[in-house]
């Protein structure tokens, strides 16, 4: 975890280090369970591929999850999450690396809050985009 | 472009896959959800994502009863159990597009209700996999005292299966 940081140090453009994750199929399953989402594509070869894919997805809720856990890290904790939007672009496999990365794009006072904009993003295994998506984080 | 891009090429047709069944579901509200937020849940959600918090860590094991748990704890926890079931849809889907609007803390011992609501259906013809039917839900989240925590926009891909014989 870093530093808690203020709405003051955050620079518009900043990009936050990238982060490397493998979302192990012990881990997705630990996932599943916990949260009881019990989709068979998020476990089960057969049907996965008679979905078209290569094998079980680890599933999207958990890929929101990663990047809110990035975000957080990078912001040591400071700030409140108003918003969260994703579009899953290509499903991340269960044993394969992805990489987490994120910008800061747009710092800005509404309703007398401050409040930052960040793009966020999945890579998958092959460097191509599997989540996009944008958060909105409040300060006081 | 969804999740779908990873799969292959669907069966293309070009008659509608929006049968009225479908169409009169589209505003529809369902029962709403009730879900508690578990301390125990949590818990193991964070083991799950490897949580590294301290300060997340700290409440989850702490003493205070009702700590406030981090926002994807309450994605997690009613992702799956709030999507209305829509009438001829193929029974699988994948996740295209979420939008998670936080209004309100959420604590552990909270008692959510989710009212959700079938808000769209739009078809795609073509494209990578073919002919797809997206379905947006929205929900609304409430704790129990009736304060709003959340507001929800999910769109689920659906597209039939492949044949099992995996001709292609």
């Amino acid at each position: 975890m870093n530093a808690p940081r203020t709405y003051d140090e955050i620079q518009e453009g900043e990009e936050l280090p990238p982060q490397e994750r493998l979302p192990t199929h012990r881990k997705v399953l630990m996932f599943i369970g916990a949260s009881w989402q019990w989709v068979p594509q998020f476990y089960e070869q057969a049907t996965a591929e008679r979905m078209g894919l290569e094998g079980p997805i680890v599933p999207g809720p958990a890929r929101m999850a990663f990047l809110e856990q990035f975000l957080r890290r990078w912001l040591g904790g400071a700030g409140t999450f108003r918003r969260i939007h994703v579009t899953h672009r290509r499903p991340d496999y269960h044993d394969r690396p992805i990489t987490i990365r994120g910008t800061v794009i747009r710092k800005y006072e509404e309703d007398g809050g401050k409040l930052v904009d960040f793009e966020l993003w999945i890579e998958n295994h092959a460097g191509r985009p599997s989540v996009r998506g944008n958060a909105t984080v409040a300060f006081d | 472009m969804s999740e779908l891009a990873g799969a292959r090429d669907g069966q293309a047709t070009d008659e509608s896959l929006i049968t009225p069944a479908m169409q009169a579901a589209i505003g529809s509200e369902g029962e709403p959800v009730r879900v508690e937020i578990s301390r125990e849940v949590v818990r193991r959600m964070t083991e799950a994502l490897d949580e590294d918090d301290p300060a997340i860590l700290a409440a989850i094991d702490g003493d205070d009863p009702h700590p406030v748990v981090p926002s994807y704890a309450l994605i997690c926890i009613i992702s799956h159990m709030s999507e209305m079931r829509v009438p001829d849809v193929p029974g699988h889907g994948l996740m295209a597009a979420d939008d998670w609007t936080y209004i309100n803390p959420v604590r552990v011992g909270d008692r959510i209700t989710v009212r959700p609501r079938v808000a769209d259906i739009q078809e795609r013809i073509g494209g990578r996999v073919g002919h797809s039917l997206f379905v947006r839900h929205e929900w609304i989240c409430e704790n129990q005292d009736g304060v709003e925590i959340a507001r929800v926009r999910r769109t689920i891909a659906h597209y039939p299966e492949r044949d099992p014989a995996g001709s292609s």
